[in-house]
């Protein structure tokens, strides 16, 4: 009686991870539902997807605070490359020491920058976007191919921004932007998207979805700004 | 097989109803992964942004004060026109591969023809005259090169 319990058991478990297997190429978490839910589903509804928003503000806030975090060490790494340098890397002393130490930190610069990029861009709806934008782009004719890698967003810098030939690698300095990331992150995941998220369980749906958008948007402006 | 792989990625698009929010307009889906209304919006918005960005930089083509925003919102128009469009083609069960990239190449002159009767209507004779010196350019370059010759999947993995 067991064992048959269990073999139906495992049958019912195998017939649904049939479709959930097939869907499983995709990256779609969006759960399809239907809109014209009876009114108290959608209250539950509302309230669910309140205290789910909580915690994608705290997870996308910890995974943004972290590539700001990245994005501050490379460009610290990166500061050490270019000073270093000067020492390893003069017309001189590159016959002899070949520039190891600072081609080392600028590669460790490039790698702490893709960490950081990559925190950035995989939250606050940029993750479904920038895959979309180059290739959407580029049925436009009037759009040159640099300008198609515009619409993508400046991030992640080429790694040639790294390690190309020159003293000082600029465009990898950008204070002012991990500034403006931190203060966007924060406005954003710690008071905008919290607010929402409490205004959809109060069952004002509509308010608490427009102030995560202008939540999100306040991000991805920061974010594509270099 | 690069175009191969961008026109599966594309084939994937799915315009569906919004239906969870009527006033939403267009949701896409593009291999999976769903676009909400608000993003294709921003998209359109980047891609119009942009497009006058690139006319600016057009040698002896000064935009006035206005002429800017009237040709970003005919490029917006016609960026969300042409993908709704091109999502639809390439959505078909019966057309080959090649036959659906060169139907969505139709769609994207067609929608370019459209801007640009709308782009005579904002430049001056002298401004759209160079305009469309610049346009024919760009677009026999676009005629020559496959939709996605220079996509992100052969270059660069962002």
């Amino acid at each position: 009686m067991i064992r048959r319990r269990r073999l139906a058991t495992a049958l019912v478990l195998c017939a649904l991870a049939a479709p959930v297997a097939a869907a499983a190429e995709k990256l779609d978490w969006e759960v399809p539902e239907s809109a014209d839910a009876p009114v108290p589903v959608q209250a539950l509804r509302n309230v669910r997807d309140g205290f789910l928003g909580l915690g994608d503000a705290w997870f996308e806030a910890n995974t943004a605070f972290f590539g700001v975090f990245c994005l501050a060490a490379s460009q610290l790494s990166m500061g050490f490359s270019d000073a270093l340098g000067l020492v390893d890397d003069n017309p001189v002393s590159q016959h002899v020491l070949k520039g190891i130490l600072s081609k080392n930190l600028a590669k460790t610069a490039y790698l702490w920058h893709v960490a950081g990029a990559e925190s950035l861009l995989g939250g606050h709806g940029m993750e479904a976007e920038r895959w979309a934008a180059r290739d959407v782009a580029a049925l436009n004719p009037l759009l040159s191919e640099e300008d198609q890698e515009a619409v993508a967003g400046p991030l992640p810098l080429d790694p040639l921004d790294f390690v190309g030939e020159g003293y000082f690698h600029g465009r990898t300095y950008r204070p002012q932007a991990l500034l403006l990331d931190l203060g966007a992150v924060a406005a954003a995941d710690v008071v905008l998207r919290p607010a929402a998220s409490v205004l959809r369980i109060v069952q004002l749906r509509g308010a608490g979805d427009s102030l995560e958008r202008t939540g999100n948007d306040l991000v991805r402006r920061a974010v594509r700004r270099w | 097989m690069m175009r191969t792989a961008a026109l599966a990625g594309l084939l994937l698009f799915a315009v569906s109803a919004a239906a969870a929010d009527p006033a939403a307009g267009r949701v896409w889906e593009v291999n999976g992964i769903r676009l909400e209304a608000s993003q294709v919006e921003r998209l359109a918005d980047d891609i119009a942004r942009q497009t006058v960005a690139a006319v600016r930089r057009v040698e002896g083509l000064v935009l006035r004060d206005g002429q800017d925003r009237a040709l970003e919102a005919v490029y917006r128009d016609a960026a969300l026109d042409v993908y709704d469009r091109a999502v639809a083609t390439v959505n078909r069960s019966d057309l080959s591969d090649a036959a659906k990239e060169a139907e969505v190449k139709t769609l994207v002159l067609n929608g370019q023809r459209r801007s640009t009767a709308y782009a005579a209507r904002i430049l001056d004779p002298e401004q759209y005259r160079i305009y469309r010196a610049w346009e024919d350019r760009q677009v026999e370059a676009f005629e020559k090169r496959g939709l996605w010759s220079g996509s992100s999947r052969g270059r660069r993995s962002r």
